[in-house]
C-alpha cells in the first residue's frame, strides 16, 4: 500500500511538472449554441484568435466583465478576433439567457453549457473565467474572476497575441469606448 | 478488504502511469488539469477537508478526464480517497462516443438532466456509454449505464446522520434511453425516451426494517422550439410511468399505488422593437409538473413515494436565481414531480439611467388536499388524505397547496464610474402544512356504540355500560408561513489604476412562524353538575352557601358561623384557639377523611392528584384550558422569533426579524481583494442556541458595535498568478438554507473558524 502511495506521489509530481512546461491547448469540443444548434469550438478559430468566456446570469462579476468583452469583440472583429461567451446557467435560467443577451445588444457568439460539461473539459473552476486562445487553439492567457480593472490586463494580452501573430490592428481606447457606451444608454452594463 | 485497497491503489497508479506515459510519448497530446483545495475548521464542528484533482488529456479526437478526490470529511457527502470519476470522449466527424462517468441533458431536462452539484450533494450522472450522431439536420443520442445515487433522507430510518452531511440513502438505477433532435430552419423538434430500473431502498411497511424493492420508471416526451425576429418559443411535454415488476412482493403492490402523469414546460421570449419599449424583453415561463401525487405531510418523502424518485428528471424551476444573499435564502424547494407555476420577467433600458427589471414568480402544488374521515366513529384511526382529481393549469392560493410567490423589482446601471444596483423583493410562501388530531370520549351513548343490554330489551338504557368511542375530534392545522420584504443594494466604485471599492447593503424584514387553525367535530364534554347547560369553572364543587361561586373551604366552621348556622355560644367548639379566625386544623367538614383540612374540601378529586383543579372533569380536547363548542374556534400565530428581556432574561416573542448585511470591500486588479461582511439580526430564532466564542476579529469590531446576534467574516482573495487563486475566510457565517438546481439543504452556522480555498489550473 505504502509503495503505491509513494509511486503515486512521484507520478503526480512528475506529471504536474511535465504539464506546466507543456503548451496548454483547448480541446475541439462540440458546443450547443443559443439557438439550439451544434458547433465545434475550432470552427470559431477559423478567422483568428478568440476569447472564450464562461459566465452565468446570476454571476455579478461576469456581467460586469461582459460589457468589455463586447467592446473587444466589436473593435477587433475586423481583425478576425472574436469572443465566444459560454453560458453555464442550469436549465432553470436558460430562458433568460436569450433575452439578457438580446436586451444588452451583445454581438458576440453565445453557447450554452447547462450541466457544466464544457466547463469541466476546459478546466474552468470559477466564474467568470476568461481564456484567450490563438488560431490553433493554444491557450495564451487564462484569468479567473473579475475585479474592476482586469479588462486592461485582458486587453494587454490581446495586443500581445495580435503582435505575435503579426495581425495589424488599431489600439482600443477603453475609456472612450466605455464612455460612448454609457452615453448610448442601451449599452449600459450591469 | 486489504486486497480491495490494493486493487484500488493499483488502479490509481495505473491511471496515473497511463497519463504520464501518454504525455511523454505523444507530444501532440495536450495535457492539463486543475486542483481545488477546500479546508474549513470552526468551533461548531463544521470541519471539512477536501482536495479535488481533475486531469484532462486530449488530442484531436480523444478527450479523457479523471477526477480524484481526497476528503475526510467533505463539507457534505461521503469521504472518498481515490479516483472519483473518469471518462473518455471520442469525437470525429458526426460521431461522439463517451465511456465512463457521463452527464447528459436532453432539452430542458424534463426527461434527462444530469449534473454533479456538490453544494447540495446531488450527483445523478451514470457510468456507462453514450453514443451520439450529430449532423446539421439532426442529432441523435443513445445512452446506457448504471447510476448510483446517494442522498440524505430522514424518511429512511437507517444510518441517519445527525448533522445532515453524510448521505444515508443509496439507490441504484440501470439506465437506457435515446433522444432525437431534428432541425428545420427556425424550428426544431425533439423526441426522447428513457427507462430506469431502480433498486429502491425503503422501510418495510410491516416490519419497519430497511428493505428494498425493484421499480421501473419509464418516461418519454417531445419538445419543440422556434426562433423569429421578435419572438422565440419553447415547449416540452413528457409522460411518466412508474410500476413494480410482476415478481415484486404483494405487500408493496398493495401498500402504495404509484401515480403516473405528465409534465409540461413552456417558455416564450418577446422582444419589443417599438417606442416606448424599444430594446425591452418579456420572458414568460410556465411549468406544470404532475407525475406524482404526494400529500402535504409527505411532500419530500421520496422513500415511500417511490414514484417521485426518478432523479434524472430535473426540469427548470421557473424561479429567478438571486445574487442577493437574503433573497436566495427564501427560494423554495421545488418538487419536480408535483408543481405548477409561472414566471414573468420584464427587462429593459430606462433612458441612460440603467436597466429596469420586474420579475414575478408564483408556484404551488398541483392539487388541493383534504384530510377526511371515512369512519366517523373511529375518526382518529381512519383519517386519510384525499385530493381532488381535477387538473389545474394555474397555481393555487390555498395554504394546503403550499403556495409561493415573489415580486422583485430592480434598477441598475452606471453613474460615471460608479455602478449601482437597487432592488426590492416581496416574498410570501407556505413551506409546510400539517394536520394533527386530538380526541376524547363524550360519555354519551351513540347508536353506533355497542352496549351491554342487561335487561335484554334491545335498547340502551341509562346505566347500561357501553363502549364509548373516541368520537370528539379536534383537528389542528399547522402551517409554517414566511413573509418578507428585502432590499438589496450595491455600489461599486471604480477608482482607477486597478483600484476599486465595493459597498453592499441588504435589509430584510422577515416574518416567519406557524399558523394554527383548530376545528372541533363536536362540543367538548363536561359534567354539568349544576344542570345549567353551560360549563362553569369548578363545576363540581358543592355550593354550600348557594352564592353561585366557589369559596375556599366552603364547608368550614367559619363560613357556617358567618352565616349564623353556628351560634356564637358554640363557637369555641370550632374556633379552637379562640381567636375568632379560622385556622388550619380547626373544625371542618373532613370529606376525604384525611384528618387535615383541605381547600375546597368538598372537591370531587377526579384526577386523584389531591388538589382541586379548575374544571376537573372537562374533556379539554384542544388543550386551550376552557370549554369549547364545536366549530372553528382559534386562529393564532406563533412567531419563530424572540428577544430576551435584559432585566428578567425572559423570552419575548417578536413578530418580525429585521436582518441587515453590510459588506465593505476593496480590491486591486488583478492581484487581490479584501472584504469585511457583517450580518446582524434583531431577534433570535427559537431552537438550540450555541454560545459563540468571541474571536480576535470580533473583539476589534466589538469596540465599535454590539456583538450579540451578529456574524462577522473577513475574506481575502489573492490571485497568485493568472491560473492560481487563493481564498481565505476568517470569522463567523450565519447558517441557513442554500438552494441549487431547485434542491435545498440546511447549512449549519460556521462559528469562529477559517475556510481556505485554493484553485489552480495547470
Amino acid at each position: 500500500m505504502n509503495k503505491f502511495k509513494k509511486y503515486k506521489i512521484y507520478a503526480l509530481i512528475f506529471l504536474i511538472f511535465s504539464m506546466i512546461s507543456a503548451q496548454e491547448k483547448v480541446p475541439n469540443i462540440r458546443l450547443k449554441m443559443l439557438n439550439g444548434k451544434y458547433a465545434k469550438l475550432y470552427d470559431f478559430l477559423e478567422d483568428g484568435p478568440m476569447i472564450i468566456d464562461f459566465w452565468a446570469t446570476w454571476c455579478e462579476p461576469c456581467k460586469k466583465q461582459m460589457k468589455y468583452l463586447n467592446i473587444f469583440n466589436n473593435h477587433f472583429k475586423k481583425n478576425g478576433f472574436k469572443v465566444l461567451a459560454i453560458n453555464t446557467d442550469t436549465p432553470k435560467s436558460m430562458s433568460k439567457v436569450k433575452s439578457y443577451v438580446r436586451t444588452k445588444n451583445f454581438e458576440f457568439e453565445v453557447a450554452v453549457d447547462p450541466n457544466s460539461q464544457v466547463k469541466k473539459k476546459m478546466k474552468v473552476l470559477q466564474m467568470p473565467t476568461t481564456i484567450l486562445v490563438d488560431k490553433t487553439g493554444n491557450v495564451r492567457y487564462r484569468h479567473q474572476g473579475y475585479l474592476p480593472g482586469d479588462e486592461h490586463d485582458i486587453l494587454k494580452e490581446i495586443y500581445s497575441l495580435m503582435d505575435d501573430l503579426k495581425i495589424d490592428y488599431t489600439e482600443l481606447d477603453l475609456k472612450t469606448a466605455n464612455k460612448k457606451k454609457v452615453e448610448k444608454g442601451a449599452e449600459v452594463d450591469f | 478488504m486489504i486486497s480491495k485497497i490494493n486493487n484500488q491503489a493499483m488502479n490509481q497508479f495505473l491511471f496515473i502511469s497511463f497519463f504520464f506515459f501518454t504525455v511523454s510519448l505523444y507530444p501532440q497530446v495536450n495535457a492539463g488539469g486543475n486542483t481545488v483545495l477546500r479546508f474549513g475548521e470552526n468551533k461548531n464542528e463544521l470541519n471539512y477537508s477536501e482536495v479535488l484533482l481533475n486531469m484532462n488529456l486530449s488530442n484531436e479526437f480523444l478527450n479523457t478526464w479523471f477526477q480524484f478526490e481526497y476528503s475526510k470529511p467533505p463539507e457534505i457527502g461521503s469521504s472518498i480517497n481515490g479516483l472519483r470519476k473518469f471518462r473518455v470522449d471520442y469525437s470525429k466527424g458526426p460521431i461522439e462516443l463517451s465511456v465512463g462517468d457521463i452527464y447528459k441533458i436532453w432539452g430542458r431536462g424534463l426527461i434527462l438532466n444530469q449534473f454533479d452539484d456538490q453544494d447540495v450533494n446531488l450527483d445523478n450522472g451514470y457510468r456507462g456509454l453514450s453514443l451520439g450522431l450529430i449532423e446539421d439536420k439532426y442529432a441523435f443520442n443513445f445512452i446506457s449505464g448504471l447510476s448510483n445515487i446517494s442522498r440524505i433522507s430522514t424518511d429512511y430510518w437507517k444510518n441517519i446522520d445527525e448533522d445532515s452531511r453524510k448521505p444515508n440513502y443509496f439507490s441504484q438505477h440501470s439506465l437506457f434511453g435515446s433522444d432525437l433532435e431534428l432541425f428545420f430552419g427556425q424550428f426544431s423538434l425533439g423526441f426522447s425516451a428513457l427507462q430506469s430500473r431502480e433498486n429502491h431502498p425503503l422501510n418495510n411497511p410491516s416490519t419497519t426494517m430497511a428493505d428494498s424493492i425493484r421499480v421501473i420508471h419509464r418516461v418519454h416526451g417531445f419538445r419543440s422550439s422556434f426562433e423569429a425576429e421578435s419572438i422565440t418559443g419553447y415547449i416540452e411535454i413528457s409522460d411518466k410511468l412508474t410500476l413494480l415488476p410482476k415478481s415484486e412482493d404483494d405487500q408493496y403492490k398493495n401498500s402504495f399505488n404509484p401515480f403516473n402523469g405528465q409534465s409540461i414546460f413552456g417558455n416564450v421570449n418577446y422582444y419589443f422593437n417599438h417606442f416606448p419599449l424599444d430594446g425591452w424583453s418579456l420572458t414568460m415561463e410556465y411549468k406544470n409538473y404532475n407525475t406524482s401525487k404526494v400529500n402535504p405531510s409527505e411532500k419530500d418523502n421520496f422513500v415511500r413515494n417511490y414514484d417521485m424518485n426518478l432523479i434524472f428528471t430535473q426540469p427548470p424551476t421557473a424561479l429567478r436565481e438571486h445574487s442577493s444573499v437574503f433573497l436566495a435564502r427564501l427560494i423554495p424547494q421545488v418538487n419536480f414531480s408535483d408543481e405548477v407555476g409561472y414566471q414573468l420577467s420584464l427587462m429593459g433600458p430606462v433612458s441612460n439611467l440603467g436597466y429596469f427589471t420586474l420579475n414575478y414568480q408564483t408556484a404551488s402544488r398541483t392539487n388541493i388536499w383534504e384530510k377526511v374521515f371515512p369512519d366517523t366513529v373511529n375518526a382518529l384511526l381512519s383519517a386519510k388524505w384525499y385530493s381532488d382529481s381535477s387538473t389545474t393549469f394555474m397555481p393555487y392560493k390555498s395554504n394546503v397547496a403550499l403556495p409561493y410567490n415573489e415580486l422583485y423589482i430592480e434598477m441598475e446601471g452606471y453613474i460615471e464610474n460608479v455602478r449601482y444596483q437597487l432592488g426590492f423583493g416581496m416574498t410570501k410562501k407556505i413551506p409546510d402544512y400539517h394536520v394533527s388530531y386530538n380526541s376524547g370520549q363524550n360519555n354519551i351513548w351513540n347508536t353506533q356504540e355497542p352496549f351491554e343490554d342487561q335487561n335484554n330489551n334491545g335498547i340502551w338504557d341509562n346505566g347500561e355500560e357501553f363502549s364509548d368511542y373516541y368520537s370528539i375530534v379536534n383537528e389542528r392545522i399547522e402551517n409554517k408561513y414566511v413573509e418578507a420584504f428585502t432590499i438589496p443594494s450595491i455600489l461599486n466604485f471604480n477608482i482607477g489604476n486597478g483600484w476599486s471599492v465595493d459597498l453592499k447593503y441588504e435589509f430584510q424584514r422577515l416574518k416567519s412562524g406557524v399558523e394554527y387553525l383548530n376545528t372541533l367535530s363536536s362540543d367538548e364534554f363536561f359534567q354539568d353538575l349544576d344542570g345549567d347547560g353551560t360549563w362553569d369553572l369548578a363545576e363540581i364543587f358543592i355550593d354550600a352557601n348557594s352564592n353561585g361561586i366557589w369559596d375556599k373551604a366552603e364547608e368550614t366552621w367559619y363560613d357556617l358561623w358567618q352565616s349564623g348556622i353556628i351560634p356564637d355560644d358554640q363557637l369555641y367548639y370550632y374556633d379552637l384557639d379562640g381567636d375568632g379566625l379560622f385556622t388550619s386544623g380547626e373544625y371542618f367538614t373532613d370529606v376525604d377523611g384525611d384528618e387535615t383540612w383541605d381547600d375546597a374540601e368538598e372537591l370531587n378529586d377526579t384526577d386523584g392528584d389531591g388538589i382541586w383543579d379548575d374544571a376537573e372533569t372537562l374533556e379539554d380536547i384542544n388543550y386551550d384550558g376552557k370549554w369549547t363548542k364545536k366549530g372553528v374556534y382559534i386562529d393564532s400565530l406563533s412567531s419563530n422569533f424572540y428577544i430576551k428581556d435584559p432585566k428578567t432574561n425572559e423570552l419575548i416573542s417578536k413578530e418580525f426579524q429585521n436582518n441587515h448585511m453590510i459588506t465593505f470591500g476593496v480590491g486591486k486588479s488583478p492581484y487581490w481583494s479584501l472584504s469585511l461582511t457583517i450580518e446582524s439580526s434583531s431577534a433570535f430564532e427559537y431552537g438550540p442556541q450555541k454560545i459563540s466564542i468571541i474571536n480576535p476579529l470580533e473583539k476589534i469590531i466589538g469596540n465599535v458595535i454590539e456583538l450579540e446576534n451578529k456574524w462577522i467574516a473577513l475574506e481575502f482573495m489573492i490571485n497568485i498568478n493568472s491560473n492560481t487563486r487563493l481564498d481565505i475566510m476568517y470569522g463567523t457565517q450565519r447558517g441557513g438554507i442554500i438552494c441549487s438546481n431547485g434542491i435545498c439543504r440546511y447549512v449549519a452556522p460556521f462559528d469562529d473558524g477559517f475556510k481556505l480555498g485554493l484553485t489552480s489550473v495547470f
